[in-house]
């Protein structure tokens, strides 16, 4: 899933558990926020290595041309 | 009208006869009055209509002719201007019947070239460089041995071919004619027809018409070379060239190869300097040009280069500002800890909600209302007594304290609520 998706969904929980809900509503609440959570920083490390993956990829590309003479 | 001296006139005369006679001219006519003085000799040519008073000086080198002899006279017209009279100066004198033979051949000579076969526009040219050459004369002789030794002076390359043939006699004519023929088919560059000198008679094949419509019908260049300098045969007029000897045949047909060599390579040499020359100054050109557009590309790839490393730079920031990766992180974290400071406050929300109705349910603790000095007190059936409505003196109750219980008596009863303060 999207991370902005991911992330306005851990929001929409927050929000609930502001708006005060009972013990064990927040403790379900919590729960799902803590794997919407988990679910967020996977994503967000995987977009990491991609983007580090990407930036080596260019990084070769770029040697091949030789453009640091 | 003026007069001039006699010297004069007589110079005047023989200016004019020089002028306009040949030097050598060859007279027909029958000698009279011959006489000699100190190896000189005076004689008269005549024919029927006219006489010419002749000297020959040191007549011992050619020919003393007899009164009434027929001869040919050849000489030079001169005016003796001292005596003023006109002799002609005979050099060399052929006797009788050569002079017939002469008259013969001039007439023939006259019917062909009217007939156009000695015309210039009829000559093929010579080659210039020859490879061969056919020499139609005779092996015996100096002839052949002079035309070899001159070309191959000159020469070494060319091909001396020899046609032996009678070049003298009643079989000389058609020996050179079949020569001439059969030679015309084999490709020849050039043919070489040649006799040494001798007298009008063994010149005579070379006056024969026979030769001469056979030279003129050639297809192959002929050079003649017939006799010495002074003899000219009718093989001569009728030949693409003429040699006034069979030793200058060869110098005409052969080329100077040792020159032409030298030549070649003198051309050769000036052809390499200018070639390098041109070579050269073509490859500083294109080198010049090869380092300017080396220079160009290196510059524009270079430019190119920084491009590519700017645009690089731009996607690399443009990527990591709109992964925004810090800021994601950090709304995560915001998130989740208002998640967590959520849940804690919810918690302790419920927590003091908790403590609140636990001080409020032990405030309510009968232990606790005991034990700030209240007692319980029950009838002897441990029943509350919660009025005093039903009591009346001497009845036994008990007191429950928070540390025991005491029994007691009822003095007295009294209704109605008074303030316990």
């Amino acid at each position: 899933m999207e991370f902005e998706k991911l992330l306005n969904e851990l929001e929409g929980v927050v929000k609930k558990l502001e708006s005060g809900a009972n013990l064990d509503e927040s403790i379900e609440l919590f729960k799902k926020g803590i794997g919407l959570s988990r679910d967020c920083i996977a994503n967000l490390n995987q977009s990491k290595g991609r983007i580090l993956a990407l930036t080596d990829e260019m990084n070769n590309v770029t040697a091949e041309l030789k453009l640091d003479d | 009208m003026e007069s001039i001296s006699v010297t004069e006139l007589n110079n005047i005369i023989k200016s004019v006869l020089d002028l306009s006679l040949a030097k050598n001219i060859a007279v027909f006519g029958e000698v009279s009055g011959v006489s000699t003085k100190a190896g000189h000799a005076y004689f008269t040519l005549k024919d029927k209509d006219s006489s010419l008073q002749c000297n020959c000086f040191s007549y011992s080198r050619t020919y003393l002719p007899k009164d009434g002899e027929s001869i040919i006279a050849y000489g030079a017209v001169d005016y003796w201007t001292k005596g003023g009279r006109l002799n002609f100066n005979v050099k060399t004198i052929e006797p009788a019947g050569k002079g017939l033979l002469f008259l013969e051949f001039e007439r023939l000579k006259a019917r062909l070239s009217a007939e156009g076969l000695f015309e210039a526009a009829h000559k093929i040219p010579i080659p210039k460089y020859c490879k061969n050459m056919l020499v139609i004369t005779s092996k015996e002789g100096a002839v052949i041995r002079d035309i070899v030794t001159t070309v191959r002076r000159k020469n070494p390359l060319i091909d001396i071919v020899v046609k032996d043939v009678r070049v003298q006699g009643a079989q000389a004519v058609k020996d050179i004619v079949s020569a001439l023929t059969a030679a015309d088919k084999l490709g020849y560059d050039v043919i070489v027809v040649a006799r040494g000198g001798g007298s009008l008679e063994d010149l005579a094949p070379f006056y024969d018409e026979g030769i001469v419509r056979a030279v003129y019908a050639m297809s192959t260049p002929v050079v003649s070379a017939v006799g010495h300098e002074t003899d000219f045969s009718l093989c001569d007029f009728a030949a693409d060239a003429r040699a006034a000897t069979p030793t200058a045949a060869a110098e005409l047909v052969a080329y100077d190869y040792y020159e032409l060599r030298r030549k070649i390579i003198d051309s050769m040499r000036r052809i390499k300097t200018l070639t390098d020359y041109a070579l050269n100054s073509r490859v500083s050109a294109f080198k010049l040009a090869g380092r300017q557009l080396g220079s160009r590309l290196t510059e524009r790839l270079q430019r190119s280069q920084s491009r590519i490393k700017m645009l690089k730079l731009r996607a690399e920031t443009a990527l990591n500002k709109n992964a925004d990766l810090k800021g994601k992180a950090a709304r995560l974290n915001v998130t989740a800890t208002r998640m967590t400071e959520t849940l804690k406050k919810n918690v302790s929300e419920k927590e003091h909600a908790l403590s609140k109705l636990n001080t409020a349910l032990d405030n309510l603790n009968p232990a606790r209302i005991l034990s700030s000095g209240y007692f319980r007190l029950t009838d002897g059936l441990g029943v509350d007594i919660k009025g005093v409505k039903g009591l009346k003196p001497g009845d036994g109750i008990v007191a429950v304290g928070h540390d025991g219980r005491a029994e007691a008596t009822v003095n007295k009863v009294k209704k109605g609520v008074e303030n316990p303060r």
